[in-house]
């Protein structure tokens, strides 16, 4: 199979008359990697705007249809299990803040269409947890068996309670008390993030856009795992190219300040102007600007790669080292190191044991 | 090292990639002149049936199924390497494909007149498949039935029959001459075999046809053959439990089944005679 770049797939998504000059080979790549990135409903959307999806293979507008019928019937489901979870704890008066890919879906923003999801994350202030998942076990949803060492990862350390998922549905749901794991040290006072919350006509609290756009960048930096970043960045990209006017600048930049994340905005909007030319205010682009330092570069370095597509039909060189970085970066800004090394010789024990006995050591 | 291969079964053409021999050999014996040396033919999914990393080569040696990167079952013995392929590659359409309803089901027809069978594990379906391929009748699916929306039509998915414990052998003696893949033992179905379909099958692979009845099919081995003629509602109700994408493909789905339903004849059969069961169904559905 035919090796794509990078520049390819952005170009595609930056200037989408570019897809006409594609090779058939080329298209069979192009489909793998947005398959794979859950991002062929996005752009037939980003293709059907700027009217030329008919004009594309019979081959690539069937698999970009495929896409979108399940991206429907995944809109479909939020609005659905979002009504339903209204039901199951409307007795206990608990606020729910959705988060992330249900809330662009929602409130209905340009980032929710097409989107496709693996999870429903919510925001729920920790002290209704207990009866919240209690109410939550009646009406079907159940929780994963999972080792006595995860839970107490979970209880211990992380932002959020172990997945639930639902019973006849299949549906997963992610409950959060906070945005960034605890253990980090640099988890926010979560009451900012809750005032600033909007409702949808159906009644869904949501996440303002610009504490989304934060959201989602803290996500993007405190996370090791890369696979998803390019079509974070393509949410982001479009959040702000929706709702970038003056005061969403003003509130994200309070925002940041408040909770601590104004590096990672920086940083974020960094490489959102470098790959997508995403359009910022001038004031924005001087007031955030980055000292340029051998610590930023080693950033450069890392990011300019590791958001990029990841699959292996994308060349890039060095994404396989920039990935490592990024995954020992996200790592440390998730955990202090003392933490880490304890978490990860854990891990390396239980690979081990599976790797060398075939045992799963949490079944014993 | 690992061989990639096209396979085109149409309407879905996959690249295969692998570095077993065994699967490369059932996948030759199975497909025959379908499988040819991948080079840059247009495929729809690209997946790949390895044997594991490191120690695992040698040791409690494993094949892995991935759908391009992600790999949606646990590994399984090496032996048991094909039936998870198969299996791999039908999970692959049944998560991706949205443009047809897929029913679970068997599918057979005499000229363009077919008869769905859909019906749970265990029920003898396969074993039926597979005598009613070999006794006159075409092979369009043993799995899955494609259904045009807002229509009767089927479009075949010849892909090979699936023959799990006591049937392996009721099926090697009726056709010892036919293209059986190595016996995958102990799978949670058992042990399980695959059988390509007779030649006539495969040749008649790009022609659709009408479906005209639903049989929905149970094996019961102190029954020669009992026919019941089911209402439309449970009809509708057994074959919307059988769609893979119903809920996805959403109201074109119920529109979809409820037409067919409205259109065709349905039947459950319980049976232990698969003479009897042709005899019925040539007779009182073909005619």
């Amino acid at each position: 199979m035919e090796k794509i770049s990078p520049q390819l797939l952005i170009a595609l998504y930056t200037d989408p008359q570019s897809a006409l000059s594609l090779t058939s080979s080329q298209w069979q790549s192009v489909i793998l990697v947005l398959r794979h990135h859950s991002l062929l409903a996005r752009f037939r959307i980003v293709f059907e705007q700027c009217q030329i999806l008919q004009l594309l293979p019979d081959y690539v507008q069937h698999h970009l249809s495929n896409s979108m019928k399940l991206a429907e019937k995944q809109r479909q489901q939020i609005f659905y299990e979002a009504s339903k979870l209204k039901n199951s704890i409307l007795l206990d008066d608990i606020p729910v803040v959705y988060l992330k890919g249900a809330a662009y879906t929602l409130s209905k923003l340009t980032a929710g269409n097409g989107r496709i999801y693996s999870d429903i994350d919510i925001l729920v202030d920790k002290h209704n947890i207990a009866s919240m998942t209690q109410k939550l076990f009646v009406s079907g949803w159940m929780g994963k068996d999972i080792s006595p060492y995860d839970q107490k990862y979970y209880d211990n350390w992380m932002h959020e309670i172990p997945p639930l998922y639902h019973s006849s549905r299949g549906t997963n749901l992610d409950i959060h008390h906070n945005l960034v794991p605890i253990v980090s040290g640099r988890s926010p006072d979560i009451s900012v993030f809750t005032k600033d919350v909007q409702t949808t006509d159906e009644g869904h609290d949501y996440l303002s856009p610009p504490a989304l756009l934060l959201h989602s960048i803290a996500h993007l930096f405190f996370n090791e795992d890369y696979d998803n970043a390019f079509r974070d960045l393509i949410d982001m990209d479009l959040i702000i190219r929706e709702k970038g006017d003056d005061e969403f600048w003003q509130r994200l930049l309070e925002l940041a300040q408040q909770a601590g994340f104004l590096f990672e905005v920086k940083l974020a909007l960094r490489y959102l102007t470098r790959i997508f030319a995403t359009p910022l205010p001038i004031e924005v682009v001087q007031k955030l600007q980055l000292k340029n330092s051998w610590r930023l570069r080693l950033l450069d370095f890392t990011y300019s790669r590791a958001l990029l597509p990841n699959h292996p039909l994308v060349e890039c060189d060095f994404q396989g080292m920039a990935n490592l970085t990024a995954f020992l970066l996200g790592h440390s800004r998730k955990m202090p190191v003392h933490v880490l090394a304890y978490h990860s010789a854990h891990k390396l024990y239980q690979h081990l044991t599976k790797l060398l006995l075939g045992l799963d050591p949490n079944k014993q | 090292m690992s061989k990639k291969f096209f396979l085109d079964t149409s309407p879905f053409a996959f690249c295969i990639s692998t570095n077993s021999s065994l699967v490369e050999h059932n996948l030759q014996t199975i497909y025959s002149s379908l499988l040819t040396p991948y080079d840059g033919q247009q495929s729809d999914y690209y997946v790949q049936l390895n044997a594991g990393k490191g120690l695992r080569r040698v040791f409690r040696r494993q094949a892995h199924f991935f759908t391009d990167q992600y790999e949606p079952f646990s590994p399984l013995s090496s032996e048991q390497g094909y039936a998870l392929l198969e299996w791999g590659m039908n999970y692959t359409i049944a998560a991706n494909e949205m443009q047809h309803v897929i029913v679970h089901s068997a599918v057979l027809a005499k000229e363009d007149k077919a008869v769905l069978f859909p019906a749970p594990p265990g029920s003898g379906k396969s074993t039926l498949t597979c005598y009613l391929a070999n006794n006159g009748w075409r092979l369009l699916s043993d799995e899955m039935a494609l259904v045009v929306p807002n229509s009767n039509t089927v479009v075949p998915y010849v892909r090979p029959i699936c023959l799990k414990n006591q049937s392996i052998s009721l099926a090697k003696n009726w056709f010892n001459d036919g293209a059986f893949s190595s016996i995958a033992p102990a799978t949670h179905k058992g042990d399980v075999i695959h059988l390509s379909p007779p030649q006539a099958s495969w040749d008649a692979r790009h022609q659709p046809a009408q479906i005209a009845a639903i049989v929905f099919p149970q094996y019961r081995p102190d029954i020669a053959l009992d026919i019941y003629a089911l209402d439309k509602q449970q009809s509708f109700m057994q074959l919307a439990e059988n769609a893979f994408n119903y809920g996805v493909v959403g109201s074109v789905g119920f529109d979809t089944i409820t037409q067919l339903v409205e259109k065709s004849a349905c039947f459950e059969v319980h049976y232990n005679s698969l003479k009897e069961v042709e005899a019925f169904l040539t007779e009182e559905l073909m005619a």
